[in-house]
């Protein structure tokens, strides 16, 4: 199937994977009551999940609490003279966008594009259509287990991002600003209302993330190009419902305070 | 207990050895720059691709973000009522930050996951053995283009995107907060510097070297079919994600 | 007992199948033969309702198998077992689990009951013993006498063999056509095969199918076809001067 470049094409292309995966969401959500229990799945993909990304996210989260300290505290250095507050001014910052945000975008970038090339090869392998002939639905089999898993796992991971990024930005304030820890560790700013935001996105990123990758891996069409494809979809996909979630959500809860 | 040394140390084993393949890919690289052969219309090709390609999600993500930024900014702002720091904190942290960021994930996303797929697919029905059995070096046909459009497309488009986070934000703080796009406006051009907007080119250029060398390298070391291909772009993007932030933490640190 | 009447499928501007009609009577083994890409497959997967047609209807049994829901095709295809192009072996399940699935997903019996049918399909398939390994660790063979143990373990009445011995050697062919003569036997299955084994199908088959780009030439029994010029201008090889 041709890439589609023109804007129609592009639009339309958008939509349609909107609708499917709307759509499969409707499915799992029938299959999460009136499927099968298999609990083994679950805990399968919930292993899965954590094993894969945790050290890819304690990295990535790490240099990203060290850049957002570092920038910071030149800023305040360069404007106040002394960097004493950044830590109080960092960490809600962390905890409603950008730990949820980046921690979701690296989740979307490495269970996304594994969810899509494994489920994407199993269709091009006939797998999938081999459970349909099982009378095992692809979405109960496939799909169900890993939102169920992504459910759970996409918070715990922010939680621990985000504190890596706070124990990153630590070292980053005591050694390159001399900051005391207790003075960066600083909650006084923190409202509750920053955690409601922060835990009210990983959860819709949990959601959407597995639904989206599952979608394209299971519109994958075409031999190991087409699991090519279907994984290049996923990313872009997932990462962009990330981007756009996080604008809802963090728009929402600004017009509530 | 050993079982969980040996997963640990197979572990190690594996990073050290797909560290080894990428640094051994990055030096080929920078040798073959050095006396590069490079086919004209294979490199107007991949300029081509590369930026229609992501032109479209780099401009949709811009705004989001540019949203995102402002809305963030906001909350500070409304705490202080300085409704005219709106522009240059939005600018600051778009062009140093955000921006570059963002659009470089996405990029990686798009152009590193796609390109990885077609120079795997290529490996996997041997076209690139045809290319060597044709005395075509790959190197020089296939990966120079790549990277060489991938590092000019993530500047031209971290300018782009800025533009559109800019028209992004300046809405959203207009909408949300009401913030008058003048006073946005005039607080972003008296306030932002040069040294902001040059400070995330350089991290975009950076970020583009990587997802373009990285995604070439895995592209081009595939084994194992169609599922080989899929394990091969999840890694591609994993790598490309976490140099972006090496990167990005190097380069704050030492543009200082 | 399968019945198709004018189907006809596009597919991205090409025209798959056009206004195709045949049916295999209860009992019979009908022989799909043409090039590639003349819809062999196509055909079987339409049968079972993994794909709908763009026009006409199919029947299996008494049962129209063209618009239904997958909910009413689960009955149906409970009665089918279907061998595939590229055997489509569960990778993460072991050769044990991935034969017992379909019972296990039919729910009618117990896990003892479902390894002890396991083990006797894979005696019959001359591969005892092999449940605990993975489809990876074995040969092309091999998985294709696996692929027909799970496809048969149900014992179902018909059977759909979409190219069951592409890329064996001489003498795996040669059993894989004896073992679905006796699984054939077994439950007096219909049966529907696409092939490129013209000699066997010639012995092993009631009736011929003959497509060539969509559309059907030929359709009738096996004496027929030998009749015919163009279909044996195929099945020889020798093509039409």
């Amino acid at each position: 199937m041709a890439e589609p470049l023109t804007v129609r094409e592009i639009i339309a292309d958008v939509f349609q994977q909107g609708r499917d995966t709307l759509r499969v969401g409707r499915e799992t959500v029938y299959y999460i009551f009136n499927g099968r229990r298999d609990r083994a799945a679950v805990w399968e993909q919930l292993a899965q999940l954590g094993n894969r990304s945790l050290i890819f996210i304690l990295v990535t989260q790490g240099f990203l609490g060290a850049i957002m300290l570092l920038q910071a505290g030149f800023q305040a250095t360069r404007i106040l003279g002394d960097a004493s507050l950044i830590g109080a001014q960092a960490i809600p910052l962390l905890v409603r966008q950008l730990g949820p945000t980046l921690t979701a975008m690296m989740i979307a970038t490495r269970a996304g594009t594994g969810i899509a090339a494994e489920i994407g090869s199993m269709v091009v392998t006939e797998q999938v259509d081999a459970l349909r002939m099982c009378n095992a639905p692809p979405v109960d089999h496939l799909i169900k287990p890993r939102l169920l898993a992504s459910l759970v796992m996409v918070p715990v991971l922010t939680i621990v991002g985000t504190a890596a990024a706070f124990f990153a930005g630590m070292a980053v304030a005591a050694i390159v600003f001399q900051t005391n820890p207790s003075t960066y560790a600083n909650f006084d700013v923190l409202v509750g209302l920053d955690v409601v935001e922060g835990l009210l996105k990983s959860v819709a990123f949990g959601i959407a993330i597995p639904l989206v990758a599952g979608t394209a891996g299971l519109s994958a069409y075409g031999g190991s190009e087409g699991v090519g494809e279907a994984t290049t979809r996923a990313v872009v996909a997932s990462s962009l419902a990330v981007i756009v979630l996080d604008f809802l959500i963090g728009s929402g809860v600004f017009l509530f305070r | 207990m050993t079982r969980l040394f040996a997963r640990v140390g197979g572990g190690v084993l594996w990073i050290s050895e797909v560290v080894g393949e990428l640094t051994l890919f990055t030096w080929a690289f920078f040798t073959a720059m050095l006396k590069p052969r490079i086919d004209g219309r294979e490199m107007w090709r991949n300029l081509h691709r590369v930026g229609v390609r992501s032109l479209p999600i780099v401009m949709v993500t811009a705004l989001f973000a540019g949203g995102i930024a402002a809305v963030q900014v906001s909350t500070y702002v409304l705490k202080f009522r300085a409704y005219e720091v709106v522009g240059w904190g939005f600018g600051f942290v778009v062009f140093r930050e955000m921006g570059p960021l963002l659009v470089g994930l996405m990029f990686s996303g798009r152009v590193g996951a796609h390109n990885t797929a077609e120079l795997g697919t290529m490996k996997v029905t041997e076209q690139i053995d045809a290319l060597r059995i044709l005395a075509i070096d790959p190197l020089h046909y296939l990966v120079l283009p790549r990277v060489i459009s991938m590092v000019v497309m993530m500047t031209l488009l971290n300018v782009i995107g800025n533009v559109c986070a800019l028209g992004g934000g300046m809405l959203t703080a207009y909408v949300m907060v009401g913030v008058d796009p003048y006073v946005f406006w005039n607080s972003f051009t008296e306030y932002v510097l040069l040294s902001d907007f040059l400070n995330g080119m350089v991290k975009a250029a950076a970020f583009g070297l990587a997802i373009g060398l990285y995604s070439c390298a895995f592209g081009m070391t595939v084994r194992g079919g169609a599922a080989g291909v899929g394990r091969a772009v999840n890694a591609s993007v994993v790598a490309a994600a976490t140099g972006i932030f090496v990167f990005d933490y190097i380069i704050t640190a030492v543009l200082q | 007992m399968i019945r198709l009447e004018n189907v006809t499928l596009r597919f991205g501007g090409v025209t798959v199948l056009d206004g195709v009609t045949f049916s295999v009577k209860a009992g019979e083994t009908l022989g799909l033969v043409g090039a590639g890409g003349s819809g062999k497959s196509v055909v079987m997967k339409l049968i079972c309702g993994l794909i709908e047609p763009d026009a006409g209807r199919i029947f299996v049994g008494e049962d129209e198998v063209t618009g239904m829901t997958e909910t009413a095709l689960m009955a149906v295809r409970g009665r089918i077992g279907m061998i595939f192009q590229n055997y489509a072996l569960f990778d993460d399940l072991t050769v044990g689990d991935n034969i017992g699935f379909p019972l296990g997903q039919l729910g009618e019996a117990s896990p003892a009951e479902i390894a002890e049918r396991t083990a006797r399909r894979l005696a019959q398939v001359h591969l005892p013993g092999i449940e605990h390994q993975y489809p990876r660790e074995l040969s092309g063979g091999m998985k294709k006498r696996v692929c027909l143990a799970r496809a048969t373990i149900h014992d179902p009445r018909i059977m759909l063999c979409d190219d069951p011995t592409a890329g064996l050697d001489p003498v795996t062919t040669h059993r894989i056509f004896r073992l679905l003569e006796q699984l054939r036997e077994e439950n007096s299955a219909t049966a529907l095969i696409a092939s490129h084994e013209t000699v066997f199908l010639r012995k092993f088959c009631d009736t011929i199918a003959y497509l060539e780009e969509g559309r059907l030439i030929f359709w009738g029994t096996v004496a027929e076809a030998e009749e015919s010029p163009r279909v044996m201008a195929f099945m020889t090889g020798e093509g039409l001067e």
